[in-house]
């Protein structure tokens, strides 16, 4: 794996060689909202896999899909209005969306975790954090009597580095600032020693050097048990420091997949490089005006037709307003949907 | 007298804002006082950018709304043009206020959804009594749509048909309307898409250049403040720790916190992220406001942190030409006497 950062473990302290097939695979996904005669394609036929033990990034503006992306995997699309119409998702040999409602609540929590943005409404503020963290347990009977429990809910505020465990266990959410809160939603989803984290803009609402801490503690902590991540965010800094793989998403599709390197190095969707051209960089010099995207996103209950992104596009062709583009292959890893051969350096 | 192009237009002289905490039954008692700005110093010249960078919680938006009052000032003065405004009355404020306008962060919280977008823009002119008879209230907000690149023939519409962007559109030509010097810009792109934010910001380098305007520019983005601004002072819990002309402080930063704020920001360059790996000394979160550390309050999290750093809190000090640290590893005083 070309874009591991940084990586602080030695070979030994890692997982078992990953087997081939991949741990979850999801094709021609395709999720809808209807709502007053209106239907909203907000996901449409995204098509990608997550590796045994990688961090994939989905990456994309509000309205890309990127979440709804993820909750469809989890089937948590609440219905009506939405709905999961058409596509297939196999997670670890099983078909996710022919699971019985009580099967798929056993894969929720138990094989796959989920952390998200605001971690204070999505912890209980009325019950203590341990009570909280050992409702997993409980719940997939990953551990039986009071005190394995108890035993285990500290050990997993120490993986997430929480001082005073004994102590925490005790508090109320409300005790917590907005970066233990998050450390606590982690441990939360280690619980049960998950296959695939999905991690929904995990640090978004947290301050720059809270963020950087958290982002390093998921990081350490997939690695060591290689587990497999599922990064949704918007901020390209994060990806870079973090993904293995990216998916970028533009209206409901995948425009663009490749490894971080590819990605950042060789964009090649007109999409990603309008999105890099619009940020200022730190590392480069100060003063050069941004080149942003024009217009705005479009209106997903009345897509353009084509490729959803050619009125915003400045290399668009007729070709574009008529077909919408598949994903090709233009390199080991690197995919792009565009009709156009587009060379991004200026 | 300097050239009037650079003359100071807004004065700030160790500005404090300090919040009663209130507590017992009927919430009468004062239980203690919470110093979100607590002695800050700086001047902002006019036709340039200053960045008031930090973290949740520094006193960086309350400086903001301390100089167009609209928080009660405990100590301290705010000049602006000349002029001290600090003991204003409330009526002779609202003709000052017509000086300096806000553009806020919320573009969907700050705008009336009952009101169209003529009065939106439109109700500034009134206010101030702006109209020019000449030109007609209608042609006069129409002019101010084209200027902030909206569409003149949207001016009959409602905040909810504008998206995001468009709508921090309309606060832009808000504010503009008044005719003001300065504008306090509170993170004003931070809630905006990538691609959104880069108009935005373009958008706000555009009407400085035409209208000689100077922006006070309130953000948590080190990248967008480095993009915009000119000088940059960075606040921790109330107090200015460093300020800077823009090169000076993002090439060499002096103060400890700084630093550890500019390595936390997670570049968009993977293999710049390669070489830098991850510095991981800055440990913990910012404290409470309300029982803030003794002496540097930063000590705490400070990897260079040594006994005096809990006892004395550090002054701000000279450096380089613009350039002031309040950091004990700065000040020669301090350097000189621990050999």
């Amino acid at each position: 794996m070309t874009a591991q950062i940084g990586a602080s473990l030695s070979a030994d302290d890692r997982a078992e060689p990953a087997p081939t097939t991949p741990l979850l695979q999801v094709r021609g996904l395709k999720t809808v909202f209807r709502q007053g005669g209106n239907t909203v394609s907000a996901v449409d036929g995204v098509s990608f896999d997550v590796r045994h033990g990688e961090t994939l990034a989905i990456v994309g503006e509000s309205g890309s899909g990127k979440s709804v992306t993820a909750m469809s995997i989890l089937r948590l699309i609440p219905s009506p209005p939405g709905e999961i119409v058409d596509g297939k998702i196999e997670f670890d040999g099983r078909d996710l969306l022919s699971l019985s409602e009580e099967e798929i609540r056993r894969v929720r929590g138990n094989d796959i975790a989920m952390i998200f943005q605001e971690p204070m409404s999505s912890l209980n503020p009325v019950l203590t954090i341990g009570r909280q963290l050992a409702e997993p347990i409980q719940v997939h009977r990953r551990a039986a009597g009071r005190k394995n429990i108890l035993q285990r809910c500290i050990e997993l505020l120490r993986q997430v580095r929480i001082p005073e465990p004994v102590t925490r266990l005790h508090a109320y959410p409300h005790q917590f600032s907005g970066g233990m809160r998050q450390r606590a939603m982690i441990a939360m989803a280690l619980a049960c020693e998950p296959k695939l984290i999905i991690a929904d803009e995990p640090t978004t609402a947290l301050d720059v050097t809270v963020q950087a801490q958290i982002l390093e503690l998921l990081k350490d902590l997939t690695r060591r048990h290689g587990t497999s991540m599922i990064l949704i965010t918007h901020d390209l800094g994060v990806v870079a420091r973090y993904a293995d793989r990216i998916n970028v998403m533009y209206a409901g599709r995948i425009v663009e997949r490749g490894t971080a390197l590819q990605i950042f190095d060789n964009p090649r969707h007109p999409y990603t490089i309008g999105l890099m051209d619009s940020m200022p960089k730190l590392n480069q010099p100060p003063g050069a005006r941004l080149r942003p995207i024009d217009g705005q996103p479009p209106d997903l209950a009345n897509p353009p037709t084509g490729c959803r992104f050619h009125p915003r596009c400045r290399f668009a062709v007729e070709r574009c307003q008529q077909e919408a583009p598949p994903l090709e292959q233009l390199a080991d890893e690197h995919w792009k949907a565009c009709w156009v051969d587009v060379d991004a350096k200026p | 007298m300097q050239n009037p192009e650079h003359s100071v237009l807004l004065d700030v002289q160790g500005l404090k804002v300090h919040f009663k905490l209130q507590g017992g039954l009927l919430g009468q008692r004062q239980i203690g006082t919470v110093k979100a700005v607590d002695g800050v110093s700086f001047q902002l010249r006019r036709g340039e950018t200053l960045g008031l960078v930090g973290e949740s919680g520094c006193g960086k938006s309350t400086t903001g709304l301390a100089i167009l009052r609209m928080v009660e000032i405990s100590d301290g003065r705010i000049i602006l043009d000349g002029q001290d405004i600090t003991t204003l009355s409330r009526r002779d404020v609202r003709r000052v206020r017509r000086k300096m306008q806000m553009v806020y962060q919320d573009p969907f919280g700050s705008l009336n959804p009952r009101m169209r977008v003529l009065d939106l823009v439109g109700e500034p002119l009134k206010i101030h009594g702006l109209i020019d008879k000449n030109i007609g209230y209608r042609a006069q907000v129409l002019e101010l749509l084209h200027l902030v690149g909206l569409n003149p023939n949207m001016a009959d519409r409602y905040p909810h048909e504008f998206s995001g962007g468009q709508r921090q559109r309309i606060g832009i030509a808000r504010a503009l309307a008044a005719q003001p010097d300065l504008i306090i810009c509170d993170e004003p792109v931070s809630a905006l898409d990538v691609s959104i934010q880069a108009q935005i910001i373009n958008l706000l380098e555009d009407l400085q250049q035409r209208l000689g305007l100077t922006y006070l520019f309130i953000a948590h983005d080190l990248a967008v403040v480095r993009h915009i601004c000119d000088s940059i002072m960075v606040m921790y819990l109330g107090q200015a720790v460093e300020i800077a002309p823009r090169d000076q402080l993002y090439d060499h930063p002096q103060h400890p916190y700084t630093q550890a704020l500019l390595s936390a920001i997670p570049l968009p360059d993977p293999r710049a992220e390669m070489e830098r790996g991850f510095d991981a000394s800055l440990q913990g979160e910012v404290p409470s406001p309300v029982n803030p550390p003794s002496g540097c309050a930063f000590h705490p999290r400070c990897k260079h942190a040594w006994s005096l750093c809990s006892e004395r809190k550090p002054a701000l000090t000279k450096t380089a030409d613009g350039h002031f640290v309040a950091c004990h590893l700065h000040d020669p005083a301090v350097l000189d006497k621990a050999g």
